[in-house]
C-alpha cells in the first residue's frame, strides 16, 4: 500500500513555490494513472515516495513505514535512472547486480531486454545508450525482480510506438500495485480500469477512472454541478461529466487542452 | 557481489589507468631519465629510487581516491534508494567497495613497482629491486583502503552538508594534499611531530622503508635528519583510516539524495 498525507514540497525551501501541495493519495491493490502537463510535480510525486525528496511537511509512506525510515523493502521498484547508478557498469552488470541486491534472479530482465530488443545495450554503460534506450532500461528494472509495487515515471517517453504496445501489455499483466505518471494521453484507452487522477501544479484532483475520460468535459471557471474543480496560477477550471466546454479525452495532452480552454 | 562488479568498474575505467598508471610511469621516467640521476652506488641508487617510488605510490592512490570519489558522487540518488529498497547495507556498501578499492590500489601498486624497477634499473645500470615486495603491496592495498574512505567522507559530506558546486575542487583534495605534502618534503623538511601525523606523509614514508629496507630520514630529499620509527607511522596511518571508517559509516547512512546536475552548473 502507497500513501501520502498532506504532503507538500516546495522548491528551494520555505519560501519556494510548490512542487506538491497537501496531496493525499492512497494506492492499495489498484493500479493508478497520473496525468498532469510538464512541471506538474509528477516526478515529485514519485520521488518523495522513493525517499528521494522530502517532504517539507506531510508524510510519504509505504506498506505502512515512513518512508523516511524505511529499509530493505525489496517489494518497491521505479524506472527512474538515476536510482540505477550505483556505479559505472554495463547494462548486463547493473541486471545481475540489482536482482543480487534485490534477492532475486536476473533471467526475468535480461529475457524482457530480449523481448524489447534491446539485447546491443547490454555490453553498453547506461551513459552510451540513447534517452529512449536508457529510459526502457528503466522500465525494465522497475518491471523486473518480483516487485509488488511499481512506481513509474514517464515510462513512454521517447519509446517508440511497437516498444510501447509491449511495454503496455506487460504493465497491464503485472499483478502489481501500480503508479503511472504520464503527460500523454494517446495510451490511456488502453487502461480503462485503471485509476486516474489529474495533477497540475503540484495539486492532486480525482479519483476518476480511466473509462469516465470519454466522458469528461474541461471548462473555464467553476461549473455548477461540476466533479472537480481545479484552482491554478492561470486561472479556475472544472471539469464536468456528459456535457462541457472541451472533451480531455479529444486532447493529445493536458498542456494543450488547458490552451484551448483558456 | 557488489564488490565484484566495483571491482569490474574501476578495473575498466581508463581514466585511473591513464592517470594511476600511464602518469605515473611518465613522472617515474622524468625521475628516472630526465631529472639529476646521479647516483654512483647501488645503496645511493636504492634510496633515490625508493624516494621517486614513494611519492609516486602516494600520488597513484590519490588518484584512486578521485575517481572512487566521482564514483560515489553519481551514485549519491542510487544509495538513497537501494538502502530503502534493496538488501544493500550502508556497513555492506563501505566493506564491500573499500575492499574492492584496495585490490585496484594493490593492482596499480604493483604496475608500479614493475615500471619503477625497470626504469631505474635500466637507467643506473644496478638491477634496483624493492627489499620487501610484499610488503609495497601490502602498503598499497592499505593505501586504497585510506583513499577510498577519504573520498567517501569528503563527497557525502558535501552532498549531504554543502552546495554540489564545490564537488569537482572536493573530488581533486586528496591530489591536493598528496602533491603538497609529497613535494614539500622533498624541498622544505617537515617536523617529525607531523611527518607522523599526516597520512600523507605516513604513506610515502612507508612505501620508502618497503622499497629501500631502511627507515625513512626524516630529511628525504638528501638523506639527513633521525630515522623515523615505523611503527608509529603505521599507527598513525591506521588510526586515520579507522576514524575515516567511523566517518564514512557515519555519513553513508545519513546520505542525501541530490540532483548530480547542480555539481556541473557554473
Amino acid at each position: 500500500m502507497v500513501e501520502l498525507s498532506n504532503v507538500s514540497v516546495r522548491y528551494d525551501g520555505r519560501n519556494g513555490n510548490y512542487a506538491l501541495e497537501n496531496v493525499n493519495l492512497k494506492v492499495h491493490n489498484e493500479k493508478v494513472v497520473v496525468i498532469g502537463p510538464n512541471g506538474s510535480g509528477k516526478t515529485t510525486l514519485l520521488k518523495v515516495l522513493l525517499g528521494l525528496v522530502q517532504a517539507d511537511s506531510g508524510q510519504a509512506s509505504i506498506n505502512g513505514v515512513d518512508v523516511r525510515t524505511i529499509r530493505g523493502e525489496t517489494a518497491v521498484s521505479t524506472n527512474l535512472a538515476e536510482v540505477y547508478r550505483l556505479m559505472g557498469n554495463t547494462v548486463r552488470d547493473i541486471i545481475r547486480l540489482y536482482s543480487d541486491l534485490k534477492g532475486s534472479d536476473s533471467g526475468e530482465a535480461e529475457e524482457l531486454v530480449y523481448r524489447f530488443g534491446l539485447e546491443a545495450t547490454l555490453g553498453k554503460k547506461i551513459h552510451q545508450l540513447s534517452s529512449g534506450e536508457q529510459k526502457m532500461v528503466g522500465n525494465i528494472m522497475s518491471l523486473s525482480f518480483s516487485p509488488s509495487i511499481i512506481l513509474m515515471d514517464e515510462p513512454f517517453d521517447n519509446v517508440d510506438q511497437g516498444r510501447r504496445l509491449k511495454l503496455l501489455d506487460i504493465i497491464k499483466k503485472s499483478s502489481a500495485d501500480i503508479i503511472i505518471n504520464t503527460h500523454e494521453f494517446d495510451l490511456l484507452n488502453r487502461l480503462e480500469d485503471w485509476t486516474l487522477y489529474f495533477i497540475i501544479e503540484g495539486k492532486i484532483f480525482g479519483k476518476f477512472l480511466v473509462s469516465q475520460l470519454k466522458n469528461l468535459y474541461l471548462n473555464r471557471g467553476e461549473v455548477p454541478g461540476c466533479v472537480s474543480v481545479m484552482d491554478t496560477s492561470f486561472g479556475k477550471f472544472s471539469i464536468t461529466e456528459n456535457s462541457g466546454a472541451v472533451p480531455i479525452a479529444a486532447a493529445r495532452n493536458l498542456n494543450s487542452i488547458f490552451d484551448e480552454v483558456a | 557481489m557488489i564488490a565484484r562488479f566495483y571491482l569490474k568498474s574501476l578495473v575498466s575505467n581508463r581514466a585511473l589507468w591513464g592517470w594511476g598508471v600511464g602518469f605515473m610511469v611518465f613522472w617515474l621516467f622524468m625521475g628516472s631519465y630526465i631529472f639529476g640521476f646521479n647516483m654512483t652506488t647501488k645503496i645511493e641508487s636504492l634510496e633515490y629510487t625508493s624516494v621517486w617510488f614513494s611519492l609516486i605510490g602516494l600520488i597513484s592512490g590519490s588518484i584512486i581516491s578521485t575517481t572512487v570519489a566521482y564514483s560515489v558522487y553519481y551514485a549519491n540518488s542510487s544509495l538513497a534508494y537501494s538502502f530503502r529498497f534493496t538488501k544493500l547495507k550502508p556497513s555492506a556498501y563501505i566493506f564491500n567497495l573499500m575492499g574492492s578499492t584496495s585490490v585496484v590500489g594493490g593492482i596499480i601498486g604493483a604496475f608500479i613497482i614493475v615500471f619503477t624497477v625497470i626504469l631505474f634499473s635500466s637507467r643506473s645500470g644496478y638491477v634496483l629491486l624493492p627489499v620487501y615486495p610484499y610488503l609495497s603491496i601490502a602498503m598499497f592495498l592499505v593505501t586504497g583502503m585510506f583513499m577510498f574512505l577519504l573520498s567517501v567522507v569528503l563527497v557525502i559530506f558535501a552532498n549531504n552538508y554543502t552546495g554540489l558546486k564545490s564537488i569537482s575542487f572536493i573530488v581533486f583534495i586528496p591530489q591536493l594534499l598528496s602533491y603538497l605534502f609529497g613535494f614539500s618534503e622533498l624541498g622544505i623538511p617537515l617536523p617529525s611531530a607531523v611527518v607522523y601525523a599526516s597520512p600523507f606523509s605516513d604513506i610515502p614514508r612507508l612505501l620508502y622503508q618497503t622499497y629501500s629496507g631502511n627507515a625513512s630520514p626524516l630529511n628525504m630529499s638528501n638523506g639527513t635528519g633521525p630515522l623515523l620509527n615505523p611503527y608509529i607511522l603505521i599507527v598513525s596511518l591506521l588510526f586515520w583510516t579507522a576514524l575515516l571508517f567511523v566517518l564514512a559509516m557515519f555519513l553513508v547512512r545519513r546520505i542525501k539524495p541530490r540532483s548530480i546536475e547542480e555539481g556541473r552548473q557554473v
